[in-house]
């Protein structure tokens, strides 16, 4: 088995520590209806020469951007990603760690983010920066959510025709469920309808525009600010163009109280339009409404700067069904790719760079606007703008001509069809932009082309550049070794066992990222047409069909970035089903009180309440008291199977009965999936909502924080309810299609994290039928090897044959020597492995979640349990050593308290 | 005479239905530094347990909660000096004053007495 490292001989040995005879003893909990007898009806595993052959192939039905003329935007930017860039970030101590919540081995990753959050606030012109959120369009969409929040009333949210459709649609499907209204503000021209916003207006209330906007004029944000300070309103600006921040004077100076959008244009590849860093900034005073993580600087024991995640007091980990966001997983990866960008280039870099772009755009507008017949709609353009042609079917021409065809206008503003959206970035040649002019010239058929002789520089002059952003650039070779030397800093699967309980961190393939990269699908722009990205495509189309047979669910959405992302879009499916039968007095999410916190909190985000139920001795729900909660208020049962105890859910058919009786669905949260891959399906057992991480189960890497992807499958009945667009394929042909009318719209831009569905892919055909029915498998084997060499040494919170993970308690331990779970996690730093995780879950009090994953030696297992046996030992003889645990890393224990007594959010 | 409840909280009475509100000691030391402290508008009404202020502290978040009434005076104190929940929970960092929905709300908790028997 390709990432699968026990053998036969292990096996046996295993066992018999273990105390049963066979492996199929382990999954005597599981109902025997369940298990698959078959296994999975899926095609066998290729080897790596093989993968990287079928990747090759379907990739020459993708046309990538790169070796044509290209002037594609809308919200998607084609710029240079320096290949020193992609190297460092690439490194698998950024690729391959998780969330920083052990900032003594994760300083690197820290400080990446840090440097992000300072950069975006040079950038935007507020005070403070989270560390990114999933993309533009959902960034923007919590940004409307933070507004309503901190005014409080009954607001209405003004949102312009002239922020990016995509955008608006992801505004409308997150303000829905909490009842808020969305009030559209037309444009004159190419600009919000000022006079009319004005007329509108209420006070208190929420306005979102966009800078610069869909059709590229830059917005007269000054003007926008007073209209919203004279009735007392919170103007967030967003931005898909992050680049032109560099050079336009900032939002936060001319007023707005929030900005927020997308960050791709530092650093991230189009790689077909997802996943891309999207970023949120504002006021310190509303820094408590913020969503997603937010680093901070502070000290360690020994008085060393450093950074820890902080106000996480916010967060839905700790809140639950108060968070303000369900965020959790966001795009740090991505955010750590614009952080390089931006530590490389600096501020002066991205203004030349967006100052180029603009040039190259106002050079192209008057040439082209002397051609008879064309003419520029957009006033006020930056580095983009809106062309009408003398007659229909220019957009298909500039394809024929060999450009990439260009944005199709005629779906979203009507009042510009056949008109083409233009952009212009550095990678904009002066031959692009003859090719350009000459399609001009041959589609009018009259009039002489325009040349542009010489390389762009003239800025439009509406464009006043700002004072060049404070952020100091660095030559490659200072790039690259600061980012080694936080490479050093900070610990990841490629250094040591990583149990961490509910995050499965199994191995990450390094052949998934040669594919990854290769320009066939790194270069896709999510705009193209279908045609011309069929490889991509395909790729989605099989991985809902292999995601289909693991699950048993009749379709998927792969759209969803990240598990929390996944559980909203299911609860907003279940709410419009049960809005469409009339059912609206179904308002209760119920939920184990073991749950993940992102469970509660997705449920407030759907604009429900949250019923809890606790959990039996036997350490699974207690039926009975989940007896007593069912009723005809009962919208959604949320359950993770095997629970975040790591104990299969014994009683699971009778409990998919109740639901079902009650009227109710029952969802599946399957951050513990990979302990049932192969064995059993969640859908076979009742669950009419699936999730998947496809960050946890199916090898993409963490990041350090995102980007992952949370697909969600749904029984036939719930099909109807899916995010759009959705993968079709008649014949040999894939394509898109949206017009299902009871679709919940929207979660964000793209079709999805297009980079992870690509990597989750090649993850199932490597593995195949036989290594995908191993690895719930050998994931259980090696957890119940675990727990039965260390169940005598450490308290066992639950003393049954577990799955793929299990909880030990250290409260007896903590009564006896005043050693803490936290102390052991951080002494376990010193024994090169990272921490399993603490304090969650909730139930189990000083909790340790161990999770080993199927892709570890036992040779590693064993070397676990011998650290974890060298600690038990201290404990006796040498407690004191815990106080200041860890002693090998770069930072000792920080100061989290003075994080957030004395905030430091960016460098000073 | 101050009341306490198991959820942590004391209560003082004022007088005339009114009611002084704090976590306790034993509550202020389990969440250690209190870093913000989320006040109640004046005037809100409030169910009975209902929670009257939101606290958190570095790693953790937790609700006092009151008997039925109406918040009449918060202490602003704890704006910005959060604090003072811990350095003086039973005192200077009270809370919030309430007036009770049902004088006789108090009846029903417990003694400082039988509340620190609660605690092992």
């Amino acid at each position: 088995m390709a990432y699968i490292p026990i053998t036969p001989d292990d096996e046996k040995e295993m066992l018999k520590v273990i105390g049963v005879q066979k492996l199929d003893d382990l999954f005597a909990d599981v109902p025997p209806s369940q298990i698959l007898k078959k296994g999975l009806d899926l095609p066998h595993g290729m080897t790596e020469p093989e993968l990287k052959r079928f990747f090759a192939m379907i990739g020459k039905n993708n046309q990538p951007v790169s070796d044509r003329p290209c002037f594609l935007g809308a919200g998607v930017y084609y710029h240079e990603v320096p290949a020193a860039v992609k190297a460092v970030v690439t490194r698998p101590e950024f690729l391959t760690s998780y969330t920083p919540y052990q900032p003594e081995i994760a300083q690197g990753t820290l400080q990446a983010l840090f440097d992000f959050q300072t950069y975006m606030t040079h950038l935007t012109g507020l005070e403070v920066s989270n560390s990114s959120l999933y993309d533009g369009a959902s960034a923007v969409a919590e940004a409307a959510l933070l507004g309503l929040r901190v005014k409080k009333a009954e607001s209405f949210v003004y949102v312009s025709r002239g922020v990016h459709p995509e955008y608006r649609q992801t505004i409308q499907t997150y303000l829905n469920p909490q009842g808020h209204k969305v009030r559209e503000v037309g444009l004159s021209g190419t600009e919000t309808d000022l006079e009319a916003l004005k007329a509108d207006l209420w006070p208190n209330s929420v306005v979102i525009v966009q800078y610069p906007n869909f059709l590229g004029t830059i917005e007269d944000l000054s003007a926008l600010s007073r209209i919203c300070k004279e009735k007392n309103a919170f103007l967030v600006v967003a931005v898909a163009e992050a680049m032109d921040l560099a050079l336009l004077p900032s939002p936060g100076s001319l007023g707005a109280d929030c900005c927020a959008g997308s960050a791709q244009s530092f650093g991230n590849i189009l790689s077909y339009g997802g996943p891309h860093a999207g970023f949120l900034t504002a006021r310190f005073e509303d820094i408590r409404q913020m969503p997603g993580r937010i680093v901070g600087e502070t000290v360690d024991r020994n008085g060393k700067p450093s950074c820890v995640l902080t106000f996480q007091a916010r967060e839905q980990h700790i809140r639950r069904e108060r968070a303000a966001s369900n965020v959790c997983t966001t795009q740090s990866l991505m955010a750590n790719f614009a952080s390089a960008w931006l530590y490389f280039k600096g501020g002066r870099g991205a203004q030349e760079v967006a100052s180029y772009g603009v040039a190259a755009a106002h050079a192209l507008a008057t040439e082209v606007g002397k051609i008879p017949g064309f003419k520029v709609e957009t006033v006020r353009y930056a580095n983009e703008f809106v062309l009408r042609p003398p007659s229909s079917g220019f957009a298909s021409f500039l394809a024929e001509w060999g450009l990439v065809a260009p944005y199709d206008l005629s779906v979203d503003h009507p009042e510009y069809k056949d008109c083409v959206l233009v952009a212009c970035t550095e990678l904009t040649s002066l031959e692009d932009l003859e090719a350009f002019l000459s399609a001009c010239e041959e589609f009018s058929s009259k009039g002489h082309v325009g040349k542009v002789h010489q390389k762009p520089s003239a800025l439009p002059p509406w464009v006043k550049a700002r004072p060049v952003p404070a952020i100091e650039s660095h030559p490659e070779v200072d790039l690259v070794r600061y980012y080694t030397e936080l490479a050093r800093k900070n610990f990841c699967i490629d250094n040591g066992f990583y149990p961490l309980g509910s995050c499965t961190m199994k191995y990450n393939p390094k052949v998934h990222e040669e594919i990854a990269f290769a320009p066939a699908w790194a270069d896709l722009h999510p705009s193209q047409r279908e045609d011309e990205v069929q490889g991509a495509l395909q790729v989605m189309y099989e991985l809902e069909r292999w995601l289909h047979e693991v699950t048993g669910c009749h379709v998927l959405t792969l759209q969803p970035a990240a598990g929390a992302h996944g559980e909203l879009a299911a609860l907003l499916m279940a709410k419009r089903y049960f809005a469409d039968r009339g059912e609206h007095q179904r308002v209760n999410v119920i939920v184990p009180d073991s749950a993940h916190g992102t469970n509660p909190a997705s449920a407030t985000m759907a604009g429900w309440k949250t019923v809890s139920i606790p959990t039996d001795a036997r350490g699974n729900m207690d039926v009975e008291a989940l007896k007593g909660k069912l009723g005809k208020d009962t919208a959604v049962l949320m359950l993770t199977n095997p629970s975040t105890l790591g104990l299969f859910e014994e009683r699971i058919l009778e409990v998919a009965k109740l639901v079902h009786e009650a009227g109710g669905l029952l969802y599946y949260d399957g951050a513990n999936m990979n302990a049932i891959v192969g064995i059993c399906r969640p859908a076979d057992m009742g669950f009419d909502l699936v999730h998947l991480n496809l960050h946890k189960t199916f090898s993409t890497p963490h990041g350090g924080g995102g980007p992952g992807a949370g697909p969600v499958g749904c029984t036939k009945a719930l099909e109807p309810y899916l995010p759009e667009p959705r993968v079709f394929k008649e014949g040999n042909r894939y394509f898109l299609k949206s017009g299902s009318p009871s679709s919940i719209g929207r979660m964000k831009g793209n079709v999805g994290n297009f980079g992870v569905l690509l990597r989750a892919l090649a993850y199932c055909k490597r593995n195949g039928k036989e290594g995908l029915e191993r690895v719930g498998r050998v994931a259980t084997l090696n957890a119940n090897y675990l727990l039965a060499r260390l169940k005598n040494h450490y308290p066992v919170a639950f003393d049954r044959i577990c799955k793929h993970e299990f909880v030990l308690t250290a409260e007896p331990l903590k009564k006896k020597y005043g050693i803490s779970a936290l102390d052991i996690a951080k002494r376990l730093i010193d024994f090169n492995v990272h921490p399993p995780t603490i304090y969650f879950p909730l139930v189990v009090p000083e909790s340790m979640m161990v999770e080993p994953t199927e892709t570890e030696t036992k040779a590693t297992l064993d070397s676990f349990v011998d650290s974890m046996l060298k600690i038990r030992t201290e404990m006796e003889v040498n407690p004191a050593v815990f106080k200041n645990a860890p002693y090998t890393t770069p930072v000792s224990r920080l100061d989290e308290v003075k994080a957030v007594k004395e905030p430091k959010l960016v460098k000073k | 005479m101050r009341k306490f409840a198991k959820t942590h909280e004391w209560y003082e009475e004022l007088g005339g239905g009114k009611i002084k509100i704090g976590i306790s000691k034993h509550a202020a030391h389990e969440l250690s530094d209190v870093v913000f402290v989320e006040l109640p508008d004046v005037g809100k009404k409030l169910a009975d347990k209902q929670s009257v202020c939101v606290l958190e502290s570095v790693k953790a978040v937790a609700d006092a909660y009151s008997p039925a009434g109406t918040v009449v005076e918060v202490n602003a104190k704890l704006k910005d000096q959060a604090p003072l929940i811990n350095q003086d929970p039973e005192g200077a960092g009270w809370i919030a004053i309430v007036q009770l929905d049902d004088p006789k709300a108090l009846e029903g908790y417990l003694t400082e007495e039988q509340y620190l028997a609660t605690l092992h």
